[in-house]
């Protein structure tokens, strides 16, 4: 009753179109009417789930994501994949997603990587006459890869709810990540057969020099991922830390070598990502706050009840798990469906035998998924002012997107455990 | 209708403690005074720092849980070094309901709208590593950086025991003793090191300071409480320390043989000798006890003080 | 987005320039005292093998200002995250405005709950006095940061009661109305 009532008072709000934090506080008034908790808990609870450091990698990433794109980071790194691939047909697009799954391990949001190789890959494509709405959710659909491939804001929060290692939750999405963009590539490069009259850049004549002078430029950026995943594996700093030297490497990077900022423009640059950060903070603080209260008329007991009520099989198990991760998926953004989904799910797929570390990895894909399905897909409407191109025009291919490339790579981290385990336990020895 | 309970803890759900939390349920539901109550272990209610608040609020009936200093930092005393030196201590100390510390924990929560069930001493919460300190068994530099948590207390301490320390937080042990952003913690049981860090293959060295104790605490809501008759209320006193009773026995059994399970994991287990572990006791209480007065207050530390001496 | 002073009277509209700046003050600050002092942790570690002692807890204290002024900040610039199919399915202009207005009363309606929340959780701190909770090393008040979440909330019911007021005003062809 509690339950149901709560779902659908979330996908009324929802679906009306508030915004996920108030649709989430309309669950709490519907919770302090239906029950008898005292709610001057609410907003305490909210301060005391908030109140860890660990959290504040999720700002930091988001800031430092936004430095690097004013910062034009991401260039030359296109520049350098663009070099290998872009003179053959379909290249520029699968450059695109390979620029994307690099510039992941340089950001820890979906968001950056968006804007920061969308912004300049789309202009790209254009040029070489490849289809608007296809292009576009390609971008859109590799963006998700900026979690996928380490560092990411996510896993560290999914760590952090599931008390789980991080270190080994950063490498659970690589093979993940991986798999996607090689899958990415191929459905794109089938949706493109039926296009003709595509006007490729020539291949660079002499390639050697060519590419001596774009790694050259493309160094500052790609020394960050050895800065930061090097400093996080290498015992210099935790992922936080990290993530806060991620933002003050990106600054004097963005100001002085790529000049695409101004110290005034950084402050702009500050704030607008400022607004970023307290979008997603006010989410996570409402999604915490109902989650909590949620638990307290033990709904992950009533849930798991349901789950094993229908069937014990393990596959069929892990089946429904995704089926719900996917419905969560559609209604909310990457990081309420994880804190979300986490309490509920975890113990259901510990029943049947699941790693915490692999079911990371299941999570992260489900919610790189989630990001790009409508209703609520924050990647998509972002994609669409990142790329200018209309929504309705990208639903389609995205579409195909979901079927052929996401749902496979589910489907496999899913039933084959040691895809997201095998890197955690050569490197961690776990 | 029965009255339907909430009981709250942090324990992960195969720990002995959640364990003894099931039991106490099951007893006081075995009564049939009119209770029920159901268990929410592992963090389900949040942390010990939120149980605390919400079982303030009568959101949650029972906790178990460390008490934290936040409402009144006279709860430090459960940070005291060397309050107790070993097991038949430990007993005496926080098993004993007339011990000072009982009284003081039991005056003080009840201001604050707690009531005070049990103190379970659940062992020695010492210094794991990755190597071996330098001067171990003394006060000498250890060169060796340790996690602390956020506590003047406990940051004094291990300075004086001749650790630098760094602060981090609980979730962020794990990673910095993996990656080796520190080189030790002090933190945990010997259970806590086998179940967390050796069976993950992460640190070496365990080191028997004894000068910090893991307490959790059996505590009620005094809003629950008042809605009790004298009936349930004796059920449930009866039920809370018989449960306390024996995991304190259990804890004591097993201490050996966790510490079996540790050396089997390959760490090593380093116990200084009586008279060295006395120097550096000594040492510390004369140290930090007496900057303590500022923090828990004067009276309060003089009564402690009497009762251990 | 479009600044909402624009759509308001003079003496509405000067405060709120006022207010907005020195809440975008905080956000740029909070978010360069979150980068900097994790760098200085790391390099007073690895160089000065020293530790900045409870620095989480005047961080985390500062860190909700700068979250929840944010917040505050994304609601007057109508930044937060929603399902938008309806906007993709709604093409009349009267119809949009309808919804527009539907969705600024619900979130005004829910805004006020919360904001009374806000209100009864910082009386709660205060009336402690002087038993507050604070934090254990620094000893700073809760009290703080609970300030920041109360005083967002409000500042949250304020932007939205001023997009639901331009919105009626303007009927649809505000700006609200489009988005
Ligand atoms: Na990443
Ligand atoms: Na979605």
């Amino acid at each position: 009753m509690i339950i149901a009532g709560s779902i659908f008072v979330l996908c009324a709000l929802l679906l009306i179109g508030l915004s996920v934090p108030l649709a989430f506080g309309g669950v709490l008034i519907f919770l302090a009417s239906v029950t008898t908790t005292d709610v001057t808990g609410f907003l305490p609870s909210g301060h005391w789930k908030m109140n860890s450091v660990v959290i504040l990698a999720i700002p930091l990433f988001i800031l430092a994501g936004a430095v690097m794109e004013k910062g034009r980071i991401a260039a030359p790194l296109v520049a350098l994949a663009q070099l290998f691939v872009g003179h053959i047909r379909g290249g520029l697009p699968a450059a695109a997603v390979v620029a994307s799954g690099v510039f992941g391990a340089i950001s820890g949001s979906a968001n950056a990587t968006l804007t920061c190789i969308g912004g300049i890959m789309m202009p790209h494509l254009r040029k070489s006459n490849y289809p608007e709405g296809l292009s576009a959710a390609l971008i859109v659909n590799a963006s998700p890869l900026g979690l996928l491939i380490p560092p990411s804001a996510s896993q560290i929060l999914y760590a952090w709810v599931a008390q789980q290692s991080v270190l080994a939750c950063f490498l659970a999405t690589v093979i993940p990540g991986l798999i996607l963009i090689v899958l990415l590539s191929l459905t794109n490069q089938v949706q493109l057969r039926k296009y003709r009259n595509l006007n490729l850049p020539p291949a660079p004549e002499r390639f050697l020099p060519e590419f001596k002078a774009r790694t050259r430029s493309a160094m500052p950026a790609l020394v960050m991922p050895l800065i930061i995943l090097g400093g996080i594996y290498g015992g210099v700093m935790t992922p936080t830390e990290a993530a806060g030297f991620a933002l003050i490497y990106a600054i004097p990077v963005a100001i002085y070598v790529y000049r695409g900022l101004t110290w005034r423009s950084f402050l702009t640059t500050m704030r607008e990502g400022g607004v970023t950060v307290g979008v997603v903070m006010a989410m996570i603080f409402m999604v915490l706050i109902v989650s909590r209260f949620l638990i307290f008329e033990d709904i992950p007991g009533i849930a798991q009840d349901l789950v094993y009520s229908v069937s014990e099989n393990p596959v069929v198990i892990l089946l429904m798990v995704n089926l719900v991760m996917i419905l969560i998926g559609m209604l909310m953004d990457d990081i309420s469906g994880l804190l979300l989904a986490t309490p509920l799910l975890l113990p259901i797929v510990q029943g049947v035998g699941m790693d915490p570390v692999h079911f990371s990895a299941v999570l992260g894909v489900n919610l790189g998924m989630a990001n790009v399905t409508p209703p609520t897909a924050p990647l998509l409407y972002l994609g669409a002012r990142v790329t200018n191109t209309p929504v309705s025009r990208m639903l389609l291919p995205t579409f195909i997107f979901i079927l052929f490339a996401w749902l496979p790579t589910l489907l496999l981290t899913t039933f084959i455990p040691e895809i997201a385990l095998w890197l955690p336990e050569v490197l961690l020895g776990r | 209708a029965d009255l339907r309970l909430k009981f709250a803890g942090t324990l992960p759900v195969e720990h002995q403690g959640t364990k003894t939390m099931e039991q106490i349920a099951k007893t006081i539901e075995d009564a049939d005074v009119g209770l029920k109550v159901t268990v929410f272990p592992a963090n389900q209610l949040g942390s010990g720092e939120e149980l605390f608040e919400d079982t303030i609020r009568g959101n949650i009936d029972f906790s178990m849980g460390f008490i934290y200093a936040h409402k009144d930092p006279a709860f430090e005393i459960a940070s005291m070094p060397y309050l107790a030196g070993d097991w038949d201590e430990m007993s005496a100390v926080l098993r004993n309901p007339d011990s000072a510390y009982n009284q003081v924990m039991g005056e003080h929560l009840d201001a604050i709208g707690l009531h005070l069930l049990q103190n379970n001493p659940e062992g020695f919460a010492n210094v794991l590593s990755t190597k071996e300190p330098k001067n171990w068994d003394t006060l000498d530099p250890k060169d060796m950086n340790i996690r602390v948590w956020s506590s003047n207390v406990v940051k004094d301490t291990m300075k004086e025991l001749g650790f630098n320390t760094t602060t981090i937080a609980w979730a962020d042990i794990f990673p910095a003793l993996q990656s080796g952003i520190v080189d030790g913690a002090e933190c945990c049981t010997k259970q806590a090191t086998y179940t967390i860090f050796a069976k993950s293959g992460v640190g070496s060295y365990y080191i028997d300071y004894n000068a910090f104790m893991e307490i959790s605490t059996f505590y009620a809501s005094n809003k629950t409480w008042a809605k009790l008759n004298d009936e349930q209320r004796a059920v449930v006193e009866k039920a809370f320390a018989e449960a306390s009773d024996s995991f304190f026995q259990w804890n004591r059994d097993n201490d050996a043989a966790f510490e079996q399970k540790l050396v089997e994991s390959g760490y090593t287990v380093l116990t200084p000798s009586p008279e060295k572990a006395a120097a550096m006791r000594d040492a510390v209480r004369a140290k930090i006890w007496p900057q303590m007065a500022d923090i828990v207050g004067q009276d309060v530390l003089d009564r402690i003080k009497a009762d251990v001496e | 987005m479009s600044d909402l002073s624009d759509h308001l009277p003079r003496p509405l509209a000067v405060p709120l320039r006022g207010l907005r700046a020195v809440m975008h003050a905080i956000i740029v600050l909070n978010g360069c005292l979150m980068a900097l002092t994790f760098f200085c942790v790391v390099i007073l570690r690895y160089v000065f093998h020293a530790d900045l002692f409870a620095y989480e807890e005047w961080l985390m204290a500062a860190a909700f200002w700068g979250f929840f002024m944010a917040a505050a900040v994304a609601t007057h610039d109508r930044a937060h995250i929603n399902a938008d199919i309806l906007g993709l399915l709604i093409t009349r202009p009267l119809w949009r405005w309808r919804r527009a207005l539907l969705v600024e009363a619900l979130e005004l309606a829910i805004l006020s709950y919360l904001s009374w929340l806000g209100w009864e959780m910082v009386m709660e701190e205060i009336a402690d006095y002087p038993m507050w909770q604070s934090t254990i090393a620094l000893h700073i008040p809760f009290l703080v940061p609970r300030a920041a979440i109360a005083l967002g909330f409000v500042l949250m019911w304020l932007f939205s009661a001023l997009h639901l007021w331009v919105l009626l005003k303007e009927g649809p062809a505000a700006p609200e109305a489009q988005a």
